[in-house]
């Protein structure tokens, strides 16, 4: 049975830590906050990620575009002048898995790493992941963000009449979890994902319900 | 880790290669670098030239190229779902972001048209194959960029391994051979400079960094007792270097013990699927680790890179891999690094130059290395005899 050991929680209205190095999106960074509030971290734990879309991206193009002196949009001229305002590190900042790049050279973290995109039902899937962990002993490292650059908010707002309200909450969980052999608890061996299973089958008109599916 | 006694068998794949390569093509020292046209930064790159119709009943929505890979791939595959067959989408975020990027460019000033970009984002491109294809398991999308093809493939195997499903699909796909993505691209010095049809020339002395490609590659993975084997998933390891985003380790050990993971204590493979990219550091590393993986045996141990011939195609490159791994080791050939024309003495190893040449053994190697640090290996074995 996995326990967890400590647990760490950086939301959007919490001081951010020091970047140490400016190519980190706001994502990266919230992460890296929650995790330094865990303590120490075992250096070979394996580190789950969860993002969110960071998409500095948008932002990044559009202000080089207006500061640039009109001329066409895409074409011959692309990947000059206008393409020069874009900072080199626009490419790394807009990669997802900066977030396990971020926490592995700041921590120093070199354990295996499964970084997924947020989506509906990864929660039985986290699940095994963390279980094929356990017969290993290792420590699992779960860390999950959602922190969108206000720059990107304001120029999505612009062009994808997106919300003007702030999502209620948005910040970065991280979770320390190591096998305990000791908890009397019986090991979860295989997750039994049965009634899951069963629920989904259900949900999607694929099976009667069962009698008892828990 | 290892698979454990279980058999994760690999029952189907099928490949989305640039220039309309197939995969027989490989192995016969095929290239599908072209020039591109002048909106690009750099001269060269290897698209994917056929049209994608497997979306094309999804009309009136901005389908990412990406996820038009994914399903053509997916279109291609030999078999129909199982009840709950999962799904794993490998598909790097910044193939949608360059896209959007681009049609921003393109209709900003039409709201309109840039709201239907909803589509390019988050879990849309998941949901939307899922429904297309009747995959009714569970579903995630994973990220690692160029090492995003071994990642979806061991997230299959833990799967397959944990009970989870007894059937997964797994698809990797990398459409960034836009003005956009290129021009980023070249700003971080990852391109070659070279103009020439030959420059993506992985082990070579004139090696001046990748050429991009585009692709996909889906593969059927399943538990069942009663499902083909073309081929098992044998092993894997994963590692991240905590060296920063784009430098490599001068400290192979990271590296090392992610491959010593998936080789499981095996100290000899017929076929090694090198990384190689191209660019100086990180061909230089590739052969410094097989070296150290080796030892005496290393010259003796085919590597080559099919990046010489489809170039780099990033998030895909890896599962793409995988497959012409698996059909290597039917074949008992090894595909070429071809424009091999002058053998960089540093890179002293057997990375069969310019044509394919015959292996002996029924395991092989695939590494990917990506920006993030993350280091990833899977050990793929040969399965039944394919019928070809």
């Amino acid at each position: 049975m996995a326990r967890l050991i400590r647990a760490g929680v950086w939301l959007r209205d919490q001081e951010p830590p020091a970047r140490k190095h400016r190519l980190y999106s706001p994502g990266a960074t919230a992460a890296l906050s929650a995790v330094q509030r865990l303590g120490e971290v075992p250096k070979h734990a394996v580190l789950i990620a969860v993002t969110a879309s960071l998409g500095p991206m948008v932002a990044a193009f559009d202000k080089a575009w207006r500061a640039a002196a009109g001329g066409l949009l895409v074409g011959p001229g692309f990947a000059d002048t206008r393409a020069r305002r874009i900072h080199p590190f626009t490419l790394l900042k807009a990669l997802d898995n900066q977030v396990p790049a971020c926490l592995a050279a700041e921590l120093g973290l070199n354990g295996p790493c499964r970084h997924f995109h947020d989506s509906n039902g990864l929660w039985p899937i986290l699940a095994a992941n963390i279980n094929s962990v356990e017969p290993t002993g290792t420590a699992v490292l779960l860390v999950a963000t959602d922190v969108r650059d206000a720059d990107e908010a304001v120029t999505r707002r612009r062009y994808l009449a997106e919300s003007r309200e702030l999502p209620p909450q948005e910040g970065a969980v991280a979770l320390l979890m190591k096998a305990d052999p000791a908890a009397d608890l019986p090991p979860l061996g295989k997750p039994d994902v049965s009634a899951f299973a069963a629920a989904l089958d259900f949900a999607r008109g694929l099976a009667p319900p069962s009698p008892n599916p828990c | 880790m290892t698979s454990d006694g279980l058999d994760l068998k690999i029952s189907a794949g099928a490949l989305v290669l640039p220039g309309g390569l197939t995969l027989d093509d490989l192995f016969h020292a095929r290239s599908a670098v072209v020039g591109l046209d002048e909106s690009f930064r750099v001269p060269i790159g290897a698209p994917v030239t056929k049209p994608l119709t497997a979306l094309a009943d999804a009309v009136g929505r901005p389908i990412p190229r990406g996820v038009l890979l994914a399903a053509e791939a997916l279109a291609a595959l030999p078999e129909k779902p199982k009840r709950r067959t999962g799904l794993v989408l490998g598909l790097p975020s910044l193939f949608s972001e360059t896209e959007y990027v681009e049609h921003m460019l393109v209709h900003r000033h039409d709201v309109a048209a840039m709201e239907r970009l909803h589509w390019f984002l988050g879990d849309h491109p998941l949901h939307l194959l899922q429904k297309r294809f009747g995959l009714t398991g569970p579903a995630a999308r994973v990220d690692s960029a160029c090492a995003t093809g071994n990642d979806a493939l061991i997230q299959a195997g833990i799967w397959l391994q944990q009970g989870l499903v007894d059937d997964v699909w797994v698809v990797a796909a990398s459409a960034m051979l836009n003005p956009v993505a290129v021009a980023l691209f070249d700003h971080l010095k990852a391109l070659t400079e070279r103009r020439d049809l030959e420059a993506s020339c992985p082990f070579d002395a004139r090696r001046r960094g990748f050429v991009m490609g585009e692709g996909a590659a889906a593969l059927c993975l399943s538990r069942r007792p009663e499902a083909r084997a073309l081929g098992y998933l044998r092993g894997w390891g994963q590692s991240m270097s905590d060296t920063g985003f784009v430098d490599l380790p001068d400290d192979l050990r990271v590296v090392e013990g992610a491959c010593r993971a998936a080789l499981g204590g095996r100290d000899r493979v017929a076929y090694v699927s090198a990384h190689g990219t191209a660019t100086q550091a990180n061909d230089l590393m590739e052969t410094r680790l097989h070296h150290r993986l080796f030892g005496k045996a290393a010259p003796s141990i085919p590597l080559s890179s099919i990046k010489s011939m489809i170039g780099h195609c990033l998030g895909a490159a890896a599962l793409i891999e995988a497959w012409v791994c698996l059909a290597a080791l039917h074949r008992q050939t090894a595909p070429p690094t071809i424009n091999l024309r002058h053998p960089d003495p540093a890179c002293d190893l057997d990375v069969v130059p310019n044509q394919a040449r015959p292996i002996a053994g029924a395991l092989a190697l695939s590494n990917a290395f990506a920006f993030g640090g993350h280091n990833v290996s899977v050990l793929l074995e040969r399965g039944e005899p394919w019928l070809d």
